[in-house]
């Protein structure tokens, strides 16, 4: 799916949070890095509408998410760095269900789905256990269930492994780089994360300051930053 | 959480939130049809009651024995006051035996109810002729089911808050009192609200 940003500008009280980004992207996994307040939230939470921009215009597919929440909410999951908030049901299977709430299938048929997501990352025997008793790699596991089950076209990731330990964390980007067949935006300081991309945008002072493959990007990242 | 194929977890939702009800209402109130000899047993009897729902709930006493433990703060929070003022003795114990009561219930009540069942419950009575004049004024069924789940849903995430608050006074040297622990507690909380907000926003909930 084609992302487009045209000279996109965010201001929140007055303060630039996001400044004249204009490009275009169609790779399947793009990585975002940058320092923190950079830009890089605030271009992710454009992609689904969360944020609209102070001027210019993005367009993801079809879609102005600025215009067109609903839709931009159908065609791009947003995965958060802490589970905890993304949990609205107090068990794992409801919790995947509550995302397919109103899509006109049955309970059955919702059920059903709900288990085979869960199934195909061999968490289901969690099925009926409190999801806020998870681990948190566990947690962000459903956070991702619950986001497919949908079946998006785009999925949006602010830091999904910020707050995993190794182990999870490596689980979830296997996850988000390998496994899954949508198209990624993964906002990330995991720098061994964001080399598995196919292009990485960097962020500093609010700009874009480059697009380009991994090891390019992440290396002139590291030097400019390896002073401070 | 809700493994078990008791009679209670079969029960509708609608008929046990009926209950409950009710329930809480008769040991709560001075019941005026009560023989007078019998209502200082109430809250007794009221308790044991209590107790016989969970073993036909869970097959034994342990889930209700459990309960009990973790109300442990909160009974000794509501008798000491009580004792200090003086309070007579038998009227410090009716009063936490009723309160005591009431949670437990609550906490069977939520133990055994799924809760996509307790929500549809909330929509199909809120939808009902009932209420019908309250939905023309903007009611929103799946929004008051919803706001109902989420309630329920930031419990555990308080308790987290007041543990991790806790922790980090108790690694500062400081001792954790309700005053030290309300202002970091009241800005987790809201930063927990401001990103659940978000998140919900971002899975298409509109509210």
């Amino acid at each position: 799916m084609l992302i487009e940003f045209d000279r996109v500008s965010v201001a929140f009280e007055g303060t630039t949070a996001l400044s004249e980004v204009t490009l275009k992207l169609d790779q399947k996994r793009i990585g975002v890095i940058g320092l923190n307040g950079s830009g890089k939230s605030t271009f992710a939470r454009l992609l689904n509408g969360l944020v609209a921009p102070t001027s210019g215009q993005v367009r993801v597919g079809e879609v102005d998410p600025a215009k067109e929440a609903k839709a931009a909410r159908k065609q791009t999951g947003f995965i958060f760095s802490n589970p905890d908030v993304q949990i609205v049901m107090p068990t794992v299977l409801e919790d995947v269900a509550f995302s397919l709430r109103g899509s006109g299938l049955t309970k059955a048929e919702i059920d059903q789905k709900a288990r085979a997501i869960l199934g195909g990352f061999a968490i289901e025997h969690l099925a009926d256990q409190a999801a806020h008793s998870l681990s948190s790699g566990q947690k962000q596991l459903l956070a991702i269930c619950a986001i497919l089950v949908t079946e998006p076209k785009l999925i949006v990731a602010d830091e999904p492994t910020a707050l995993l330990d190794l182990v999870n964390a490596r689980r979830i980007a296997r996850v988000l780089l390998h496994e899954i067949p949508q198209q990624i935006v993964l906002v990330t300081h995991d720098l061994e994360l964001a080399a598995g991309c196919d292009v990485i945008l960097r962020f500093a002072d609010s700009r874009l300051v480059q697009i380009g493959e991994p090891s390019a990007v992440i290396a002139d990242y590291l030097a400019e930053n390896s002073k401070a | 959480m809700q493994q078990s194929d008791s009679l209670i977890h079969r029960a509708t939702p609608g008929f046990k939130l009926l209950a409950l009800i009710l329930l809480i209402a008769a040991i709560s109130v001075d019941l005026p049809f009560a023989p007078a000899s019998l209502k200082p047993w109430i809250p007794t009897l009221a308790l044991a009651l209590t107790a016989a729902l969970y073993a036909l709930a869970f097959s034994g006493l342990g889930r209700f024995l459990g309960q009990l433990w973790n109300l442990k703060f909160l009974i000794i929070l509501v008798t000491i006051p009580q004792l200090i003022f003086g309070t007579p003795w038998a009227n410090v114990l009716s009063a936490t035996l009723r309160l005591t009561d009431a949670m437990l219930l609550a906490a069977l009540f939520s133990l055994t109810t799924k809760t996509r069942a307790l929500m549809e419950s909330i929509e199909v009575a809120l939808g009902s002729k009932f209420f019908r004049p309250l939905v023309r004024l903007g009611l929103k069924p799946e929004t008051v089911s919803l706001a109902f789940v989420l309630t329920m849903n930031a419990i555990p995430m308080i308790l987290k808050f007041l543990n991790q608050t806790k922790e980090a006074q108790t690694a500062r040297g400081v001792k954790p009192t309700p005053v030290r622990m309300t202002i970091p507690l009241l800005v987790a909380s809201l930063k927990y609200a401001d990103e659940f907000a978000e998140a919900l926003t971002a899975r298409g909930v509109e509210v």
